[in-house]
Order: structure tokens, then sequence, then C-alpha cells
């Protein structure tokens, strides 16, 4: 009797502990220690998650991923190099060096170009209407402001389809020759802009709305 | 009496730690209706039909008995896709031997994205097509469907335009309901999403 008094406290806290030792929690204990500067790992070996689950984070050490569970594999020389220059690029979309002016003029295409993008959906929302309604149409006046809306749609999307087919981050081009690329980009882009404005316009005068 | 005081009680301690019964459930998104009989209409993801990479038709009886995820992409996009692209490889490594999940790209850029496009493009992704499909197709078409998808998938209804381009991806399931969707540009929402779809697989294929 002496014996089960003091087996039965340690077998709840026992229990207690086991519940306590979910699979979210333990896996946090099973990862390596992350290595976080991937330059500095030198010659030693890496190891890093097969599906790369953190996108290229490094570990100095075998273990689990905290993330997908799986065996982390022993990272190549160029996985390690990928690392470094995924840190580095992290936070930013565009791959020029810190300081650089360019970076900024860079940073601006982009955010313009997710404008237009934006402006572009409602435009081809507007546009299908206009095609729908194009099918109902009688007198010959409407159906030619419709037939030129729906022709200046079209124009205006491919037209911003082939600015980006055609765009390139300058990054590999010198400073100066960047920046004029960057300049004629973006007026290229304002252009595009104003056309599918225009042609937006167009539609919803069309149809009446607006 | 005391060891057995101790069995039920260790029991009892054992049962109450058990994690909650089941996956969490998702729920259909989506604003429902209710029909004349009174049963509640959810939206469904209406029929389809595109082409793939392999040049293969692509429609609803592709992913009939599965789930899948779709998203709307196109190969020259400077910003957005280039992200999504790389959590979307994630999402493939995971489930590429799951035969219950396939996925859906659409390409919004149908002048530039062609079956060839599609086909260089899948190639350099070094993915296959049974398992993620590529698709193009008659350009009313995708972006009518995208507003299908995106009308459900998203916080705010009356947000103005660029569903097409916010990087959502979209889980659906069995039966064409949106049941989960994530911002594709940030890793750790395809973490969390990911999670999601392991809930709806276990849902949607008990064992």
């Amino acid at each position: 009797m002496k014996y089960l008094r003091l087996t039965f406290p340690i077998l709840l806290i026992l229990c207690v502990l086991a519940c306590k030792n979910e699979p979210k929690t333990a896996s946090v204990n099973t990862a390596p220690p992350a290595v976080n500067e991937a330059m500095s790992m030198g010659e030693k070996a890496a190891y890093r998650c097969p599906m790369d689950c953190e996108k290229g984070k490094l570990y100095d050490q075998p273990g689990q991923c905290p993330v997908c569970k799986m065996d982390l594999a022993m990272a190549t020389a160029d996985q390690i190099r990928h690392a470094a220059s995924e840190t580095a690029a992290a936070s930013e979309t565009t791959a020029l060096p810190a300081g650089d002016p360019n970076k900024n003029l860079e940073a601006e295409v982009n955010a313009l170009h997710d404008d237009v993008m934006k402006e572009l959906t409602e435009m081809e929302r507007v546009g299908r209407e206009v095609k729908l309604r194009f099918k109902t149409l009688q007198g010959e006046t409407q159906r030619k402001a419709y037939l030129k809306a729906i022709a200046d749609i079209s124009t205006a999307g491919m037209d911003m389809m082939a600015w980006m087919r055609d765009y390139r981050s300058p990054a590999s081009l010198p400073a100066a020759e960047a920046k004029s690329y960057l300049t004629e980009q973006k007026q290229k882009l304002i252009r595009n802009r104003a056309d599918i404005q225009a042609a937006l316009a167009e539609g919803r005068k069309a149809l009446g709305t607006k | 009496m005391r060891p057995l005081l101790f069995i039920l009680l260790s029991g009892l301690i054992f049962m109450a730690c058990q994690p909650a019964a089941g996956p969490h459930k998702l729920p259909i998104l989506g604003e429902r209706d209710v029909s004349p009989a009174g049963d509640t209409i959810y939206p469904t993801i209406p029929n389809f039909q595109f082409v793939d990479q392999d040049s293969q038709v692509v429609n609803n009886a592709t992913f009939a008995g599965k789930l899948y995820i779709a998203d709307f992409f196109f190969i020259h996009c400077p910003t957005i896709c280039p992200k999504v692209k790389k959590n979307g490889l994630r999402i493939y490594e995971k489930y590429k031997n799951d035969d219950r999940l396939l996925m859906l790209s659409h390409s919004i850029d149908v002048y530039n994205d062609t079956v060839g496009a599609l086909k260089r493009h899948a190639q350099k992704l070094g993915i296959e097509a049974k398992k993620w499909h590529l698709v193009t197709g008659d350009h009313d078409a995708i972006y009518s469907i995208a507003d299908n998808y995106f009308s459900v998938a998203t916080e705010d209804p009356d947000s103005p335009g660029g569903f097409d381009h916010s990087g959502r991806i979209i889980l659906v399931d069995k039966d064409r309901h949106v049941r989960a969707f994530c911002d594709g540009t940030k890793a750790e929402e395809v973490d969390r999403f990911m999670h999601e779809i392991d809930d709806l697989l276990a849902e949607q294929f008990p064992k």
C-alpha cells in the first residue's frame, strides 16, 4: 500500500507530461538550432529541409524540419550559396544592392504595375459585360459605341500584357543604363495605365454606368 | 479499492488529455442561398473547360472525386507570381504523390501564355501535367471563372478589382465548394493553408 501511495502521484505526473507532448510542441524541441548567417557557414556541413519549407533556412546539425517533420538533408554548396542570396533579397522584390538609388525606382515600377493590374481586372470585368450586352443591341449608333469600347479594352489589355512580357528587372545592368531603362519603363506603364483608364471609362459609358 | 480508484482516475485523466475529436472542419465559403424547398444552397464553381500544358482538355471531370487548389498567374508577371509560384512548388512537393489532391493554375495572359509557353514553363518548374495543370483558354472564360473563385474567396466582397492578380490560392472540395484560401505570396499563410488541406483530406476521405 505504501508503494501504491507513491506510484499514484508519479503516474499522474507522467500522464500529464505525456499529454503535453503534442506533435506541434514536440517538433520545436527536435528541430536543431538554425544557422542564422548562411555566409558564416564556410566549409562546414549544413542541413536543410528537402522540401525547403523554410525558404533556404540552414541548420548546422541533422534533425527534423519543424514545418513538415521530414528529416533534414545535407545541403549542397549551391544550396548554401542560394540560402545566402535568399537572405539578402528576402524582403525585397528587387535584386539591386541596398542603397542603390535605382532600387526605389524599381520598387516604384513594381508598385505601379500592381496598381495597373487592379485596374486591368476591373476593365476586363466591364469588358465582359459590354460584350454580353452588345449581343442584345439593335441601334446602329449604340452598336458603334460598344464596338469601340470592346476594341479599346482589348487593345489596352494586350498592351499591358506585352509590357509585362518584355519587362526585365535591370539588376544586371550598369547603374546609368538601369536608370534610363527604368525611367522609360515607368513612362510606358503610365501610358498603359492611361489607356486602360480611358477604355474602362468608355466601357462604363457604353453600359450607362457612371 | 485503492488500485481500482487509481486505474479509474488515471483513465479519466488520460481521456481528458486526448485532442478534440477529429480535425478542424473547414466551413463552406460564400453567400448561401435557400431553395424554395428550404434547402441551403452553397455557391459552387461552375462548369469550365480549358487546355493544359500537354494540350489536354481540363474540365470539371478532371477533378471529379478529388480536391484541388486553384490560382491565377501569368508567366511574365514581374512582381507577385514568382512568389506564389515558389509557394506553389512547396505545395506540389508535399502532395506530389497524393492522388487525392490536384493543382490548377490559370494563365490570365492568353496572348503570350500559349500551350507551348506553358509547356516550357512547366519544364522549367519541373512539374508534371497530371498533377499540376497550367491552363489557358478563352480570355473571357478565364477572367469570368476568376470572378467565380474570388467572389467567394475574399475577406471583403466590396473591395475593388484586382482579384485576378491577388496571388490568392483557393482550395476546392469534391463538391466544387470553396473551403479555404490563402495569400500565396506569404510563406506562413501557405503553411497554414497546407494544414487546412490536410484537414479537408481527412474530412472528405475518411479512413
